[in-house]
């Protein structure tokens, strides 16, 4: 007999184990990446910054189109209003370590820690909407009234998605170009940095998988208790009421 | 190493690790109260 506690299984040691050397990989790699004509050293972010930019895209695109499967009447099922928040309250960390990362690679090449770009302002927006969004979450309401709120907000704040994602080709931005724009032939990239910024793309989506698996988890027991708790409160108060003279 | 290259890199692994604790541990609070929840309250003896 198994005596499983926590949110851990055999899909979450896996995914941990292969996020954790994928991980490992890109850290080992990104230090040791040759320093460039132009950048130096700071080069070396390559490997981790583009890769938590894009586990936040991808975060934001599973809470919407969660939301969207919860919308759908047909589909309709708290387990997906359950993967849009968890996978949202992660979007949120990959969105902060990207502006973090991205603040700290600019100020030696940049000059600056912060400027109101527009990659750097939309990344910032993106932010501020989903903690907007985790904050929703968070109002007093029925399961039902909390879920259609939410889908609609996600769904309304995932347009800042592509819209942060081409900014650099939309407007003259002091931020370079797509990432993955580099990795196309004639590119002024190099293939081993190609090569570490793909690993990192791979690691940070295998880190939010793994991660994804275990947040659900713990919002389903988070859900279960506060049933337990509510059916508690109710069968005592009837106690009272058939006690009461 | 470059300060700037370490901060980038620590402030990632330390932020993600600390997340991740946070959630598995918090997973297992809950799994632990959940199945207490379950098991009833306990029995009082006379």
């Amino acid at each position: 007999m198994t005596n499983r506690t926590g949110t851990a299984s055999a899909l979450t040691l896996s995914l941990g184990l292969a996020a954790a050397l994928a991980l490992a990989g890109t850290v080992a790699l990104g230090l040791t990446l040759p320093a460039t004509v132009e950048q130096g050293e700071y080069s070396r972010l390559i490997a981790i910054h583009p890769g938590l930019a894009w586990a936040s895209y991808l975060a934001f695109g599973v809470t919407a189109a969660a939301s969207a499967l919860w919308l759908w009447p047909r589909t309709r099922s708290s387990r997906w209003d359950l993967l849009a928040g968890s996978s949202a309250e992660i979007g949120v960390v990959f969105t902060a370590l990207t502006l973090a990362t991205g603040s700290i690679w600019g100020r030696p090449t940049w000059g600056v820690w912060w400027v109101w770009d527009a990659r750097l302002t939309l990344s910032a927006l993106m932010l501020a909407l989903y903690l907007g969004y985790l904050a929703l979450r968070r109002v007093p309401a029925p399961v039902d009234v909390r879920a259609r709120r939410s889908a609609i907000a996600a769904l309304l704040a995932v347009a800042v998605v592509p819209v942060n994602h081409f900014a650099v080709e939309w407007w003259r931005t002091l931020h370079q170009g797509r990432s993955l724009a580099q990795t196309t032939p004639g590119n002024d990239l190099d293939g081993i940095f190609v090569g570490v910024m793909l690993l990192g793309f791979l690691a940070m989506t295998l880190v939010y998988c793994w991660l994804l698996v275990h947040r659900v988890r713990v919002a389903r027991l988070e859900d279960r208790l506060d049933e337990q708790s509510l059916a508690v409160a109710l069968d005592e108060r009837r106690r009272e009421a058939v006690l009461a003279p | 190493m470059n300060g700037y290259v370490a901060a980038g890199y620590g402030i990632t692994l330390l932020t993600l690790a600390a997340y991740a604790l946070r959630v598995v541990w918090r997973g297992r609070s809950l799994s632990r109260a959940a199945s207490e929840a379950a098991s009833g309250p306990p029995v009082e003896s006379s």
